[in-house]
C-alpha cells in the first residue's frame, strides 16, 4: 500500500437528461515524497481528478465508483467535516486560476491566517507568525501581508497562493496548471521554487498539467490521460526515452523537450471525443493514425513492457513503428484528411 | 478619503444650490399670473398688495431670486403661510419622524434583504427559492400606498393589533425627543408603516443580492475558500455575501430617491406627520414656502444618503481608491 | 458607477430570468428576433402568461367603454329610489358599489385604459429622450458626455415623488402633465445604460472602419450604433412602463391627478380620503390587484423579451 491510492475511480458529471463521466477506471498511486504529472488536453479529466481528491467537485459532479485512500484512510464517503479538517492541512491545492483565486476584499495576510487557524490551535499571533515563515518560504516579503490582492502582480499573487497552499505542510499538494497564467520566465521561477519546497517538506506531489516538456523536468511519474481514461502510465525517464502510446508519441510531437526541439511542431489533429455519447473502443481511435477495425470496438486492457509502465494500447509489439512512423508529419496528415472526410460526410448524411 | 469627501459634500452644496434655483424658477414663472399661485387672487386688492409686499412678491424676478438664495444660504426659508412660523421650524418637527421611518424600515429591508437573498442564491433552483422569487416580484410590483391600506384593513381594523394611523396616541402630549419617541405607544405606531416601507424596499436588496451571490459563489475564490477548508459558514457570510454586498450597497444609493416616493406615500396613508405628508399638504394648501423647504431638505436627503452610501462603498471595497 | 448601473440593472432584471435549461439550445444569430421571442415563450410558462394576461388588460382598455355597464360617475339607486351606497359585490355590481352608489367595476375597467396610455406614452418619452442622450453621451465622450452626464447626476439627487407633486400642482392637473412629470425625471435611468452600451460598442472594430471610411457622425450613430442599442433600450421601456404606472397611480392616489380622468389612482384616492378604504375591502381590493397584475405580466413579459436581448440567458 503506498501513501496515496486512487483505484477505479469514476467521476460523473450530470448535464441536462444525460450524465458524462469525467474521469473513467483512473487508478494509480503515489508514494510519500513522489511527485507525480498528469497530462492530457483539456477536457481530458485532469482537473477533476484534482477536484475529486479534493472533493471539490461543483453540484453536478459526484465519485459514482472507485476509492481513493491517503495513508490507507478511506476518503471516498466522509463526511462534510472529516472532509474539511483534511482540506489544506493533508491536501491542500494549488489552483489554475491563482490570478482569481484571492478574495479582493481581504489582505493576503488575513487570507493566509485564516486558513491556518482554521485547522490548528495556534493564535492569532502564531498564525501569523506562521504565515511570514512560508511567505518567506516563496520569497515574498513581510509587508505584503498587509497588501490587497488587487495591490500585486501576476506572480506574487501565484506565489502567494503556493503560500497559502504550504502553510501546514501537507502531505499532498495538487497543483493544478499552478503557473499558465504567468509569463514564461516568472513561470520557470515559480515551478522550481515549488519543487523545492515540495522537497523540503518531502510532500508528495500531483502536477497537473497539458505540457508535457514540464512533467519531464520536476516529476518523477508521468500519467498521461485521454478522454478521462489512463493511456500510459510511467516512470518519467523511461517514458521519454520510450513512450508506447500512439497519443504519447503525439503529445510528445506537440510539447517536444528543449533538447529535442526541431524546426517544426507537430499537432494531434481533431478534437476530444464527446463523452456524453456512449464510446466502447478505445478512446483515442478516432485521432490515431495508425487506428484498426479493432480499437473502435474494444477497450485495451493495460499491457506492462516493462515494471511500472503501463500502456493502454492493442499494439504494443508494434510500437517501434510507430516511434519511427509517428515522427513524421505525413502520418498525421493522413489523419487530418481522414476527420475532414468523415465530417463532410456526416454532413452530407444530415442534409439528405 | 477625507479629500473626497469634501469634494463631494462642495458638489452636494453646489447641486443643493441648484435644485432650489430650479424650484424657485418653477414656482415663479408658471404660465399665468405668478402671484397668483403664491396669493389668493380672490382678497381684496389692497389686502393683496400688503400680502405681496409681505412676502416680497413685487419685486423682480432677480431680487426675488438674490433674496431667496441669501435666505437660503442662512438656511432661512421664510414663513408658512399656513402655520404662520417659520418654515425652518416647521420642518425641524418634522423631520425626525421621517428619518425613524425611513430608517426603520431600511433596516428591516436591508437586514432580511440580505440574508434572504444570500439564502435564495444558496437554495437556488429549489421550489422554496421561487416562492421568494415570486413574493419579491409581487412585493415590488404592488404600489406601496395600497399595501399600506390592506395592512390598515387587516393589521388594525379587522384584527386591532395596531394603531392605523398616526404616531401617538391622541391626547399623548410630549416635548423632549425622549417623551416623543421612545415610549412604546410611538413604538405600537411604529409598526405598521415600517412594515408597509419595509415591504416595499424589501424586493431591491433581496433580488440584487441574491443575483449578485450567484455570481460571487461561482468565483475562485470562493472555491479557494473551501479548499482551505473553512467551514461552509465562513465561507457563505464571511467569503461570499462580503463581496456579493457591494452591488447591493450601490444599488441602495440608487434607490433612495424612490425610496423618499415610497416614504411619501405611506406616511400619507399612516398620517404619518413627516415631512412627506408635510409637503403633500402644503401643496394642497398652496403653502409654497413650505412645499419648497420641504422639497430642498428631502433632495438633500437624498443626496447625504447617496454620499453616505458611496463612503460605505468605499470602506467595503478595497479596490476602491479616492 | 455606470457599469454599476447596468450590472445592477441587470441583477434586478435577471430576478425574473427563465431557470436554467428551459429547453432552448444554443441558436444562431440569423434567427429573427420574433422567433425566438416565441420559443422563449413556448418554452418558459409564466412568460406566456405574462403575455396572455397584457393582451387581456390591453384588450379591455381598448374596449373600455364597450366593457364597463355604467358610466364611471353614475349613481346607482334601489328600486325604492335609495343610493345602492357601499354595496358589496353582486352580479349587478361585481365589485360593489362606493359610498355614493356608483359601480366600481366600470370604473376599473375604464381605469384599465388610462393606466395603459400614462405607461406606454411616459415610457416611449423616457426611452427615447434617454436614448438620444445616451447615444451622443457615449459616442462623442470629452465634454459633451461629462457635461450630460452631470446633468444625469443632477437628477438622481432629485426625489422623484415630490417633484412630481410639485410639478403636479403648479402645473394643471391633466393626464399630459403627468405624463410630463414622470418623463421628466427618468429619461436618466435610460440614458445611463444606453450610454455604457454605446460605450463598448464604439469601441468595436466595425465603427472604427466606418469611421475610418469617412462616415459622418449622424450616420455612425444611426444605422451602426442604434441597432445594437435597440433590444436593450426596449427591455428597458418595458420597465419605464411600469414605473410610469406606478407613478401614475401615486400622483392620482394623492390627489394631484387630473379629476376627469378615472384611474385606478383615483379610485383609490377617493376610497382612501372618504374614510372606507378600512371598511370596504370591494373597493380598494380590485384596483390595486389590477396594478399588480398589469405590473406583474409586464414584468413576465420583459422577461421573455430579455431572453431574446441577451444571447447568454439563452444559452444559460
Amino acid at each position: 500500500m503506498s501513501f496515496l491510492d486512487v483505484t477505479d475511480l469514476d467521476i460523473t458529471y450530470t448535464v441536462g437528461a444525460g450524465s458524462l463521466k469525467a474521469v473513467d477506471g483512473v487508478s494509480f498511486s503515489l508514494r510519500k515524497g513522489e511527485s507525480m504529472g498528469i497530462v492530457g488536453e483539456s477536457g481530458c479529466g485532469k482537473t477533476t481528478i484534482a477536484k475529486g481528491l479534493m472533493q471539490l467537485l461543483p453540484k453536478n459532479g459526484a465519485i459514482t465508483r472507485g476509492s481513493i485512500t491517503l495513508n490507507g484512510r478511506e476518503l471516498v464517503g466522509l463526511s462534510k467535516e472529516a472532509v474539511r479538517r483534511l482540506r489544506l492541512k493533508e491536501i491542500a491545492m494549488i489552483s489554475q486560476s491563482a490570478m482569481n483565486a484571492l478574495n479582493p476584499v481581504y489582505t493576503i495576510g488575513d487570507q493566509l491566517v485564516e486558513g491556518i487557524m482554521a485547522h490548528t490551535s495556534f493564535g492569532n499571533r502564531g498564525a501569523y507568525k506562521r504565515a511570514v515563515e512560508v511567505f518567506e518560504m516563496v520569497g515574498l516579503e513581510e509587508k505584503r501581508m498587509r497588501s490587497f490582492p488587487h495591490q500585486m502582480s501576476g506572480g506574487m499573487k501565484q506565489r502567494a497562493v503556493i503560500a497559502m497552499a504550504l502553510s501546514l505542510n501537507p502531505s499532498l499538494i495538487i497543483a493544478d496548471e499552478p503557473t499558465t497564467a504567468l509569463d514564461v520566465v516568472v513561470q520557470d521561477r515559480i515551478l522550481h521554487r515549488i519543487i523545492k519546497i515540495q522537497k523540503e517538506i518531502n510532500s508528495s506531489m500531483i502536477f497537473i498539467t497539458h505540457d508535457i516538456s514540464v512533467v519531464s523536468e520536476i516529476c518523477e511519474t508521468i500519467v498521461v490521460m485521454y478522454g478521462g481514461k489512463v493511456m500510459e502510465m510511467s516512470p518519467t525517464d523511461t517514458f521519454f526515452r520510450r513512450p508506447f502510446h500512439p497519443y504519447s508519441l503525439g503529445l510528445k510531437n506537440a510539447f517536444p523537450l528543449i533538447t529535442e526541439i526541431t524546426d517544426e511542431l507537430i499537432s494531434i489533429p481533431g478534437t476530444p471525443p464527446n463523452l456524453l455519447l456512449e464510446l466502447k473502443g478505445c478512446r483515442f481511435n478516432e485521432r490515431c493514425p495508425f487506428a484498426q477495425q479493432k480499437c473502435a470496438v474494444e477497450l485495451p486492457l493495460f499491457y506492462e513492457p516493462e515494471p511500472g509502465h503501463k500502456v493502454a494500447c492493442h499494439f504494443p509489439e508494434r510500437v517501434e513503428e510507430f516511434r519511427e512512423r509517428s515522427s513524421h508529419r505525413d502520418t498525421w496528415e493522413v489523419v487530418r484528411e481522414r476527420l475532414i472526410r468523415e465530417y463532410m460526410e456526416k454532413g452530407a448524411v444530415e442534409y439528405a | 478619503m477625507l479629500g473626497y469627501i469634501i469634494r463631494r459634500l462642495l458638489i452636494m452644496v453646489l447641486m443643493i444650490l441648484l435644485v432650489s434655483t430650479m424650484i424657485f424658477l418653477l414656482f415663479r414663472t408658471m404660465p399665468g399670473d405668478p402671484t397668483a399661485s403664491m396669493v389668493d387672487p380672490s382678497i381684496p386688492r389692497e389686502a393683496r398688495q400688503a400680502l405681496l409686499e409681505r412676502y416680497g412678491l413685487h419685486e423682480s424676478l432677480w431680487t426675488q431670486y438674490a433674496i431667496f438664495m441669501k435666505d437660503l444660504v442662512r438656511l432661512d426659508f421664510g414663513t408658512s403661510y399656513f402655520y404662520n412660523r417659520p418654515v425652518l421650524r416647521v420642518i425641524q418637527d418634522r423631520l425626525p419622524a421621517t428619518l425613524i421611518l425611513m430608517f426603520t424600515a431600511m433596516l428591516f429591508a436591508y437586514i432580511i434583504g440580505i440574508f434572504g437573498g444570500a439564502w435564495m442564491a444558496w437554495k437556488r433552483g429549489t421550489k422554496l427559492e421561487s416562492l421568494g422569487i415570486t413574493f419579491s416580484l409581487i412585493f415590488r410590483s404592488a404600489p406601496t400606498f395600497w399595501v399600506g391600506l390592506l395592512v390598515i384593513m387587516f393589521f388594525a381594523v379587522r384584527l386591532g393589533w395596531f394603531p392605523a394611523q398616526g404616531m401617538r396616541s391622541t391626547g399623548y402630549v410630549g416635548n423632549t425627543f425622549r417623551e416623543i419617541f421612545l415610549t412604546t405607544d410611538f413604538l405600537r405606531h411604529l409598526v405598521l408603516p415600517a412594515f408597509t416601507a419595509g415591504l416595499y424596499f424589501l424586493a431591491t436588496p433581496t433580488l440584487i443580492m441574491r443575483n449578485s451571490m450567484l455570481e460571487v459563489l461561482s468565483e475562485d475564490y470562493i472555491e479557494m475558500a473551501h479548499a482551505k477548508g473553512l467551514r461552509e459558514r465562513r465561507v457563505l457570510y464571511r467569503h461570499a455575501a462580503r463581496n456579493a454586498l457591494l452591488p447591493v450597497v450601490t444599488a441602495g444609493a440608487l434607490f433612495i430617491g424612490a425610496a423618499i416616493g415610497g416614504q411619501v406615500l405611506i406616511e400619507v396613508v399612516y398620517s404619518w406627520p413627516g415631512l412627506g405628508r408635510e409637503i403633500v399638504q402644503a401643496v394642497t394648501r398652496s403653502d409654497y414656502p413650505l412645499a419648497q423647504g420641504c422639497f430642498i431638505i428631502l433632495s438633500t436627503l437624498v443626496m447625504v444618503m447617496n454620499l453616505i452610501a458611496d463612503v460605505l462603498y468605499a470602506f467595503l471595497d478595497p479596490r476602491i481608491t479616492y | 458607477m455606470g457599469q454599476m448601473i447596468t450590472r445592477i440593472r441587470e441583477f434586478m432584471r435577471s430576478g425574473l430570468n427563465p431557470k436554467q435549461g428551459g429547453g432552448s439550445s444554443i441558436r444562431r444569430n440569423s434567427q429573427s428576433f420574433f422567433a425566438v421571442f416565441i420559443t422563449s415563450l413556448k418554452s418558459d410558462k409564466l412568460a406566456l402568461i405574462g403575455v396572455v394576461l397584457l393582451i387581456f388588460f390591453i384588450f379591455v382598455g381598448i374596449f373600455a367603454e364597450q366593457i364597463a355597464p355604467h358610466g364611471p360617475r353614475d349613481r346607482h339607486y334601489t328600486e325604492d329610489r335609495q343610493i345602492r351606497r357601499l354595496e358589496p359585490p353582486s352580479w349587478e355590481h361585481p365589485f360593489g358599489t362606493t359610498d355614493v352608489g356608483r359601480d366600481i367595476y366600470s370604473q376599473v375597467v375604464l381605469g384599465t385604459r388610462t393606466a395603459l396610455i400614462v405607461g406606454f406614452l411616459a415610457a416611449l418619452l423616457v426611452t427615447f429622450v434617454g436614448s438620444v442622450v445616451g447615444i451622443i453621451s457615449g459616442y462623442f465622450g470629452g465634454v459633451v458626455d461629462t457635461v450630460l452626464m452631470r446633468i444625469v447626476d443632477f437628477f438622481y439627487a432629485i426625489p422623484f415623488i415630490p417633484f412630481v407633486i410639485v410639478l403636479a400642482a403648479v402645473l394643471k392637473p391633466s393626464l399630459w402633465n403627468v405624463i410630463l412629470a414622470v418623463s421628466m425625471l427618468s429619461w436618466r435611468t435610460v440614458a445611463r445604460i444606453v450610454r455604457s452600451q454605446v460605450l463598448s460598442i464604439a469601441k468595436r472594430p466595425y465603427i472604427k472602419a466606418a469611421k475610418v471610411a469617412g462616415a459622418g457622425h449622424v450616420r455612425i450613430m444611426f444605422k451602426y450604433i442604434l441597432p445594437n442599442v435597440i433590444p436593450l433600450v426596449l427591455l428597458e421601456m418595458a420597465f419605464m412602463v411600469n414605473w410610469a404606472i406606478t407613478a401614475e397611480a401615486s400622483i392620482a392616489f394623492l390627489g394631484f391627478g387630473d379629476p376627469r380622468v378615472t384611474s385606478w389612482g383615483q379610485i383609490l384616492h377617493i376610497n382612501f380620503v372618504s374614510g372606507y378604504s378600512r371598511a370596504a375591502w370591494w373597493w380598494t381590493i380590485p384596483p390595486g390587484l389590477a396594478i399588480v397584475l398589469l405590473l406583474v405580466s409586464i414584468f413576465f413579459f420583459a422577461r421573455s423579451l430579455e431572453a431574446v436581448v441577451d444571447p447568454r440567458l439563452r444559452k444559460r
